[in-house]
């Protein structure tokens, strides 16, 4: 029973929903501004994020009359909890916090899945023609980055490292577990393959986070919006919120695997906290100066020259390197 | 123990009769059916408890014995339940199919049973010729029941039996080279299989080959590439519950079932086998999922999903780690279970259209409902979505991957879980969103209730077993694969499960924590969570909602002309350079084997052909030309 309370408050406090939330809206303020900086604009004050889902809650709801009213009610809910779920497991398991583990590095890879999944289907069930379009691509996308996603998180677990005279890898797919392995051994991507596939898994990233270049299933200037094209009110601050969980833990998911996590280790959180900004200013400034891709392209991206460089990662992290 | 011959005897029984039922009765036919099913479960459920044998000598042949043999333990008994279970939903459903139709529903439901018997003796068999028996008499069945379908079903149901045949002449060719091996060692019931799993055969030399041929009997059965395309040619024209029952369920339950038994009991298998294994199901699990993701047709698109599923179960069982091997059996269920559902909700779909082309369907989720919330469940389910019951077992796979380091295929089986995942959301929007087109409007769920009971039953059963998949591997999986108590404990990363499977488990280098899965609290705070969301959210707007009909570039929304049908959703996919061609490639049929034996042996066919001139004295001729040949033959010898 204890467990459960422990739990219950990691999922709905710290690290998860209040966290999580008031983290992610923060940090998609910070992109709202670099992106004004780098445009020559003054941007939002702080607490624009904050009071554009509030504002998006007190508006009224329309269902469109094709398609399937509960599902498009109920998916952008159900994103929102699986995102806050997997940024719970994270946050747990990269700041090392007490109360066992509920779930691996597969588990997350399968909850980071359902916001894209709820937001697919969300836009299917809503009827429209553009809402499908943005559907697609969205699903196109996903099976785009998917596939050197989960080769470059394996790098991670994979990785030959010389220990104690010996050589090993973590061989295990517990978050917790590839973090101590990273005490042990040191961070994957102080190897050459660690940092070819920290780069592929960023990159990824960028992508699932559905940012320009990889902006082509919202393209609100080709398919307004796509997928969330008829939604409104509460439902769209779902999805918005749900954004903002994923920005505050897709670099989590990249710094436990590859970078020895956010506690631990010298430095301790002050050095987490440099990671993470990292990973984000990197993200931003990528956003920032690319045009967006065709979806073919994308397609051939991923699993061209991604896929190849996450190949090769993995082929090195096998010789120990 | 007498039990053990009722799972068998009673469904046997009740077909045998039901198959001289005429085509008109229709009441009869269906009830026969069900009670047949239900006495099978009935029959399955009470054997549960009763562990040991049956015997009655049955033949000699010189000093070797063998005896009409069953036993029970703990892989057989519930995986007979389980084949029960399925038999008894998919009888209801035929029940409910056939309401106000023609047909003949007493010799469908009179199949079904014979197949539910073979089924059973298979899995309850304690002797290899026994368990032959019952392999071909559901080969058998599955051949009647697919040639009775629709007039143009005769081309796939053949193909079905010519490559199912050579599965069974495989297990055959097996069956004597074990006979030979354990007879050599001095045994005198070369057959019996619990004296083969006192010894299991180590795989060097005929006993590697052996393994082999009942490696390709256990393909071919239960459609792992290259082996696997009667499944789709024949899907197009066969009754949907038989989809579901046969190629969908119970072969896979049973081609599984010998290969689980053959990589754990009777055989050791070697690295080298156990690689060729797991490659072909990583291969298997790619290119079945891959072909899917471009089909137009519903039960095409479902039937290389029946493919690509058997994939994990092989890489699974492939891994020789307990871990590994209990995700393959726990798949094997949950599979039964899902593609059951779809297989039975793509049939309840054409009885109301009348079509399974996805160009042709959509917007269905409002007038189908049933249909549509079962088919939602166990989508999610095959596609791995936690918390249903095919993540679970896929997790299990995942981490026997781990176990045997292989970071390829385990990349390959994630991967293709994601590709499930797009070939239903194609499926999906196709049938049950987007516009309905018009003539669909009056298309009703009007079977009778028994198609609905065993849709739900099913989707609630994959929805159970995923929020509570800690008590199917204590109970049934642990056990199935030889760990007796302490199957739960796989998914908290007991190490107990990260064994191998033969051989000693070396002391694992590090020490570090395993992977973890509850699958209960997952459940518990996934839908906290969104209840939660939900209450803030209606504290604002939310309750007040307005039904407005889509716009569409600034036109009122029109549902023939603005249509976008899923099966356009991938044709990028097709772009991409090499994989177009590859797809382009399988479809074609040039790695079908039964294609390419085809086109190997036209000129043998073709010589054979000229023989037949259809002329008496011909025939004649040929006729004693063979008595000539066999008195020669005596007179030499």
């Amino acid at each position: 029973m204890d467990r459960l309370g422990e739990w219950l408050f990691f999922y709905l406090v710290f690290p998860g929903a209040v966290f999580a939330v008031a983290l992610g809206l923060a940090l998609s303020w910070v992109d709202r501004k670099v992106t004004a900086l780098v445009q020559w604009r003054k941007g939002p004050p702080p607490a624009q994020p904050f009071w554009d889902v509030v504002k998006l809650l007190g508006k009224e709801v329309v269902v469109p009359e094709q398609g399937w009213a509960a599902g498009f009610l109920a998916l952008p809910f159900v994103a929102l909890a699986a995102s806050v779920l997997a940024a719970t497991l994270l946050w747990h398991a990269a700041l090392g916090l007490p109360g066992g583990e509920l779930g691996d590095l597969v588990v997350v890879f399968y909850l980071l899945a359902i916001p894209s999944a709820a937001v697919i289907l969300g836009g299917a069930a809503s009827g429209s023609p553009l809402g499908a379009v943005g559907a697609s691509r969205d699903m196109k996308l996903a099976l785009a980055y998917e596939l050197p996603l989960a080769i470059a998180l394996l790098v991670g677990v994979f990785q030959r490292r010389p220990l104690g005279g010996d050589e090993a890898s973590a061989a295990t797919l517990s978050l917790a577990g590839l973090l101590r392995f990273q005490e042990l051994a040191g961070a994957v991507v102080e190897r050459p393959s660690g940092l070819l596939a920290l780069l592929v898994a960023f990159v990824c990233c960028h992508a699932k986070l559905g940012f320009v270049p990889f902006d082509l299933a919202e393209a609100d200037t080709e398919i307004g919006e796509g997928a969330l094209l008829e939604y409104g009110g509460p439902p769209l601050a779902m999805f918005k919120l749900t954004q903002a969980v994923l920005l505050a833990t897709l670099p989590v998911l990249l710094v436990t695997v590859f970078w020895g996590g956010l506690g631990g280790a010298p430095g301790g959180l002050a050095a987490g906290a440099g990671k993470l900004v990292l990973l984000l200013v990197a993200m931003v400034l990528v956003k920032n100066t690319n045009p967006r891709v065709r979806i073919d392209q994308a397609l051939r991206f991923f699993w061209g020259p991604v896929t190849g460089v996450a190949l090769v990662a993995l082929a090195l992290a096998r010789m120990g390197w | 123990m007498v039990a053990l011959l009722l799972p068998i005897l009673l469904p046997a029984a009740l077909g045998l009769l039901a198959l001289f039922v005429p085509g008109r009765r229709h009441a009869t036919g269906t009830a026969l059916g069900v009670a047949g099913a239900l006495a099978q479960l009935a029959a399955g459920l009470a054997a549960l408890g009763v562990r040991g044998g049956f015997a009655r000598s049955w033949l000699a042949l010189g000093p070797l014995e063998i005896d009409f043999a069953l036993r029970n333990d703990g892989f057989s008994s519930w995986a007979v339940v389980l084949v029960g279970l399925l038999s008894v939903l998919a009888a209801l459903y035929s029940a409910g199919w056939w309401r106000g139709r023609g047909g003949a529903p007493g010799r469908h439901a009179a199949l079904l049973l014979l197949a539910a018997a073979g089924g059973a003796a298979v899995l309850l068999a304690d002797d290899l010729l026994v368990l032959i028996l019952g392999w071909e008499l559901v080969s058998l069945t599955l051949f009647l029941l697919a040639v009775s379908g629709r007039a143009e079903a005769g081309p796939g149901a053949a193909k079905a039996y010519v490559l199912l045949g050579l599965g069974d002449l495989a297990l055959m060719l097996g069956a004597v080279l074990v006979g030979l091996e354990r007879a050599a060692a001095g045994a005198v019931r070369p057959w019996s299989l619990s004296g083969l799993a006192e010894a299991p055969l180590a795989t060097s030399g005929a006993a590697a080959g052996a393994y082999f041929l009942l490696l390709i009997a256990a393909m071919a059965k239960a459609g792992a590439m290259p082996l696997h395309s009667w499944i789709p040619t024949m899907s197009t024209a066969t009754h949907a519950s038989v989809m579901a029952y046969l190629p969908g369920s119970l072969d896979k339950v049973l081609g599984i079932y010998l290969l689980v038994r053959a990589s754990t009991a009777w055989f050791a298998p070697d690295p080298t086998l156990r690689g060729v294994v797991m490659w072909i199901g990583a291969v298997t699990i790619l290119c079945g999922v891959t072909m899917a993701l471009v089909q137009h047709d519903l039960r095409r698109l479902l039937s290389f999903h029946a493919v690509s599923q058997v994939g994990y179960m092989l890489l699974g069982l492939g891994t020789g780690t307990l871990v590994g091997a209990m995700g393959a059996v726990f798949h094997m269920l949950n599979n039964a279970l899902y593609k059951s559902c779809l297989f039975l909700g793509a049939g309840s779909v054409e009885r109301e259209t009348g079509t399974v082309e996805l160009d042709r369907l959509g917007g269905l989720g409002r007038t189908m409902p049933v249909t549509f919330g079962c088919m939602l469940v166990a989508a999610l389910s095959i596609s791995g979505v936690p918390p249903f019951n095919g993540f679970a077992s896929k997790w299990l796979v995942y981490q026997g991957c781990v176990a045997a380091d292989e970071p390829l295929l385990l990349a390959a089986a994630l991967f293709g879980s994601v590709l499930t995942l797009a070939s239903f959301v194609k499926v999906l929007h196709s049938v049950f969103f987007g516009a309905r087109p018009a003539r669909l409007d009056e298309a009703r769920e009007s079977g009778g209730a028994g198609m609905s009971v065993a849709m739900v039953a099913l989707a609630a059963l994959c929805v159970g077993l995923g929020v509570v998949a800690g008590w199917p591997l204590e109970r049934f999986v642990g056990p199935a694969v030889g760990l007796p108590a302490g199957g739960g404990e796989a998914l908290a990363g007991a190490p107990a499960a990260w064994v191998p499977l033969h051989g000693d488990a070396g002391p694992p280098p590090l020490a570090l924590p395993r992977g973890t899965y509850s699958p209960a609290a997952v459940t518990g705070l996934l839908v906290l969570g969104s209840l939660l969301a939900l209450g803030v959210a209606s504290l604002g707007a939310m309750r007040t909602r307005r039904r407005r009909t889509v716009f569409v570039g600034g036109g009122a929304f029109d549902r023939e002309r603005h249509r976008f049908p899923g099966t356009e959703f991938y044709r990028t996919v097709r772009e991409v350079p090499l994989l177009g061609r590859a797809i382009a490639l399988g479809e074609s049929g040039r790695l079908d084997p039964y294609e390419l034996a085809a086109r190997a042996g036209a000129p043998v066919v073709g010589l054979l052909r000229r023989l037949h001139t259809g002329l008496l004295q011909d025939y004649l001729a040929w006729g004693l030309v063979g008595v000539a040949a066999v008195i020669l033959f005596f007179w030499w010898s």
